[in-house]
């Protein structure tokens, strides 16, 4: 069964139309990258999937759990669908290691000790280890997203959101977020990533997704789509990326 | 003319459980006027219809009225209407929650609002339900945008409780009577600061001596 299944999914914000009716399932140990020009309906379509955004028709399943279902459905869909955003959100008052043990020891109810395990780990993972005991605000930009990411994996998911995790960052500090998804990816995480960064979605992406105008145009294989763009939308639009 | 510090020093007693008083009559009203604050500044940034409409209302009422008539309506209009008899002490106090409380709560919906959205949707998209993310989220932010405005409401009701003070003058004249001497510790003791002029204060500590 897919991962992440719209069934006639759409949204709109009251007679703005955002996400047309939209079918689309989403494998497990899919990377599945979304590129489109700003208002094309990305974001919109990745925060429905965890419910930050209520759709308004169809039916959209997580791992078969309808966003649909009651709040503890949804509950248990942000659980297994970590998030991350573009401008990190992490919580300024603690450090590193206590934005990465919030989810365990709130979400998961876990205890301090394999709190502060896990975040070690997942701080060495994104390499922070020597970090760990500062706050977001010494942090730079590609380290915060670095944590951020650190935070959502904490929670122990099944998939995770990448919602431009790169657009609030320096060119040279995209690349240590970069490397972090990729090795994300590599070890099978079931991704969807909102992104302008065609070379990750070359490199890392196993689908490319291309919307416009809150529809989904095209949809393939990254490489391919890449050589040969297959309309001429897509075309204008690598051009403006690139 | 001289000053009378045996008159001061005899007064002491006196003043000193006046200024018990004054503390009780302080820390409830604090302490009161902090849990409603919470709870309308609350329901004012994040309740529903239901919810947001009393507390908008509650709080511009209070605010919009002088806290003098607050305290003669909790004072002489309330007991009338509802039947009950209502201590000084009682009447000052809640005087002081209600009033405090519509302050409180428009700092604390100020603080609350102040809390950048995204880090409500980052503690949401871990699955925690809202209330966990108000506790641990968004609370340890916005009391500390809080504590500098809610020290000076403080202040403000500490000034507030000579308010007290009022009623004896209203009470000697055509009050319920025992109340109104009970409360005049608390009242003059914060009076002497605030209402009467300075130059009174010996006389009357003199009177109350002798």
């Amino acid at each position: 069964m897919s991962m992440i299944e719209f069934q006639q999914t759409s949204k709109h914000f009251g007679a703005n139309v955002v996400l047309h009716p939209l079918d689309l399932a989403i494998e497990r140990g899919e990377v599945a990258v979304i590129v489109g020009p700003s208002g094309s309906g990305k974001s919109t379509m990745l925060r429905c999937i965890n419910g930050l955004e209520k759709i308004s028709g169809g039916d959209l399943r997580v791992d078969n759990i309808s966003v649909l279902g009651s709040a503890r459905d949804v509950r248990r869909i942000r659980l297994e669908a970590g998030m991350v955003f573009q401008q990190f959100n992490l919580f300024p008052n603690l450090t590193a290691m206590q934005n990465v043990m919030f989810g365990p020891i709130r979400a998961r109810r876990q205890t301090r000790a394999e709190a502060r395990e896990i975040a070690t780990a997942l701080l060495h993972k994104v390499g922070l280890s020597e970090r760990m005991h500062h706050y977001p605000s010494q942090l730079s930009g590609g380290q915060q997203q670095r944590v951020a990411i650190a935070r959502a994996l904490a929670v122990q998911p099944k998939l995770m959101l990448f919602d431009e995790p790169t657009s609030a960052l320096d060119p040279e500090l995209r690349q240590e977020v970069l490397k972090v998804m990729q090795t994300l990816a590599s070890e099978g995480m079931t991704m969807v990533v909102v992104t302008h960064e065609m070379g990750f979605a070359q490199r890392v992406g196993s689908r490319l997704l291309f919307m416009e105008a809150g529809r989904m145009v095209h949809d393939g294989k990254p490489v391919e789509m890449l050589s040969t763009p297959p309309g001429e939308r897509f075309r204008d639009f690598l051009q403006h990326v690139n | 003319m001289t000053f009378d510090w045996a008159a001061v020093i005899a007064a002491l007693p006196d003043l000193l459980q006046g200024l018990q008083l004054t503390l009780l009559i302080a820390l409830a009203g604090l302490a009161g006027g902090i849990v409603l604050g919470i709870l309308a500044g609350v329901a004012l940034t994040y309740g529903g219809r239901l919810t947001v409409l009393p507390a908008q209302l509650y709080v511009a009422l209070i605010r919009g009225t002088p806290i003098v008539v607050q305290v003669m309506f909790v004072y002489f209009a309330l007991p009338i209407m509802m039947d009950i008899r209502i201590s000084g002490i009682s009447a000052a106090i809640i005087t002081l929650v209600v009033n405090s409380g519509a302050y409180n709560a428009e700092i604390i919906r100020g603080a609350l609002d102040g809390v950048p959205f995204g880090l409500r949707e980052a503690g949401l998209a871990m699955g925690l339900p809202f209330r966990t993310v108000l506790l641990h989220v968004i609370t340890p932010i916005a009391f500390r945008r809080a504590l500098p405005a809610m020290g000076k409401q403080f202040v403000n009701l500490e000034g507030h409780l000579d308010l007290s003070g009022y009623r004896r003058g209203r009470t000697d004249s055509a009050g319920p009577g025992n109340h109104g001497r009970e409360l005049s510790g608390g009242g003059d003791l914060d009076c002497g600061g605030d209402h009467l002029p300075a130059r009174d204060q010996p006389a009357r500590a003199g009177s109350a001596s002798a």
